[in-house]
């Protein structure tokens, strides 16, 4: 197959096996961020909720965003920040409102490690995707003389994430971008199930990190 | 060498069970591990020497569920979690033979023992959620440098992880990890605090729970 014939069948293969996403941003920003020199941004994911978990794989993906749209800026991951920072970033301790910061901060040794990695803003973020209204039917069987499935199943995706922006230095908020993504994702299955699947997780970490790419970057 | 059509053909069909019954039973048996280091924890040392004893029980702990299906080798890393916590909140720290016996040759203000009183964890399946959920009942027995009980402190850590699709003893060992973190946590925040009111200089009754 020729290289144009192949590129233009493996673009229509991921068009057709990802169903519909609608993303959209929101921004408020109190400020402009001032960054100097090589001053560290940390990503981190607000565990205290006992409803909501971020997964672990949106802050993952939020920081290649980043890492890639903001390339300039030290950018600090969760796991390194929280370790340095042991245990004071940690569910039971970490501060939930942005003037907290300052009490923490009159803590010596961890003003000083604060210093050391050079971190001027916290980034929180919070939120997670689900899926609701499954529908549908979908029977598989399976052989000797082979096996298959028939039916169709369908479900709506939805991911609402928010990351809030702390200077740690004023123990002050920022501003907070919100994203939304909804989509629906569907299986018909006539032998083999053919699964289109609308990433709005993907959406919302693209869109987001977007976004808060531009803001770093300043 | 050549396979019969059919031969290949009901030999997939094995490996495709075999396949599914192992992903099936990933879950629910084997061997947990936590394979993370711990970091050292950032907070001002207190001026004092601490005398720390492990029990047996404690430092070789192990759970086993459903006659040994699942077993979970926790002493060792429980033992290493207080080592460093330990380590960070004193100025010296220093093994003990055994807390309730005359430990003042040792040159320690106080002797502390810390007591895993219950592991336990909900999966996802008991909790209709999509997280493992572990929690780790402790008590801290203080004694004085000469073997005298004179406090206790119990708390509970706890720490979750979304399940994972194939192997659920990854998610419970992730979210034992996060128990013990949660454990450093509370020590460092609040059983500091109880020890920098030097409250085993008076002994309490045997009773008395010093909770934050």
């Amino acid at each position: 197959m020729n290289p144009g014939l192949r590129l233009g069948v493996t673009a229509a293969l991921t068009v057709a096996l990802s169903g519909c996403v609608t993303a959209r941003v929101e921004e408020f920003m109190q400020t402009d961020l001032d960054m100097s020199g090589d001053e560290a941004v940390v990503i981190l994911t607000n565990r205290q909720d006992a409803v909501i978990e971020t997964e672990d794989s949106f802050s993952e993906c939020l920081f290649g965003q980043l890492r890639s749209r903001a390339g300039d800026v030290n950018i600090i991951s969760e796991n390194r920040f929280k370790d340095e920072m042991f245990p004071w970033f940690e569910p039971r301790l970490a501060p939930t409102r942005a003037e907290l910061v300052n009490v923490l901060l009159e803590e010596p040794v961890i003003a000083k490690r604060v210093e050391d990695l050079n971190v001027r803003y916290l980034v929180w973020i919070h939120g997670e995707s689900e899926a609701r209204n499954k529908q549908g039917v979908m029977t598989c069987t399976l052989s000797p003389a082979g096996g298959g499935c028939l039916g169709v199943l369908s479900w709506d995706n939805n991911s609402n994430y928010e990351a809030s922006i702390w200077d740690i230095q004023a123990g002050e908020p920022m501003g907070i971008i919100s994203t939304e993504a909804t989509g629906t994702s569907v299986v018909p299955a006539l032998g083999v199930p053919l699964p289109l699947i609308a990433r709005t997780k993907n959406a919302s970490c693209k869109s987001l990190g977007q976004q808060l790419g531009d803001i770093l970057a300043g | 060498m050549r396979i019969h059509p059919q031969r290949r053909e009901r030999r997939s069909i094995r490996v495709l069970f075999g396949l599914l019954t192992a992903l099936t039973l990933a879950g629910c048996a084997g061997t947990v591990v936590i394979e993370q280091e711990f970091p050292e924890p950032v907070v001002q040392p207190l001026p004092f020497s601490a005398g720390i004893y492990y029990s047996p029980q404690f430092s070789e702990y192990v759970y086993t569920e459903e006659e040994g299906k699942l077993t979970f080798e926790l002493g060792t890393k429980q033992q290493a979690v207080y080592d460093k916590i330990f380590g960070a909140l004193f100025e010296q720290t220093i093994p003990v033979p055994s807390p309730d016996q005359d430990n003042s040759s040792y040159g320690v203000d106080l002797v502390l023992e810390p007591v895993l009183e219950e592991y336990a964890f909900l999966s996802p399946a008991e909790t209709a959620t999509n997280f493992y959920a572990v929690s780790m009942k402790y008590q801290i027995r203080l004694y004085s440098d000469q073997g005298t009980i004179v406090g206790y402190w119990p708390f509970v850590a706890y720490g979750k992880d979304r399940k994972r699709f194939v192997n659920g003893n990854q998610s419970l060992g992730e979210a034992t990890t996060l128990a013990l973190r949660d454990a450093a946590a509370a020590m460092v925040s609040q059983f500091k605090g109880v020890v920098e009111k030097q409250q085993w200089r008076t002994p309490l009754p045997p009773n008395e729970v010093s909770s934050p």
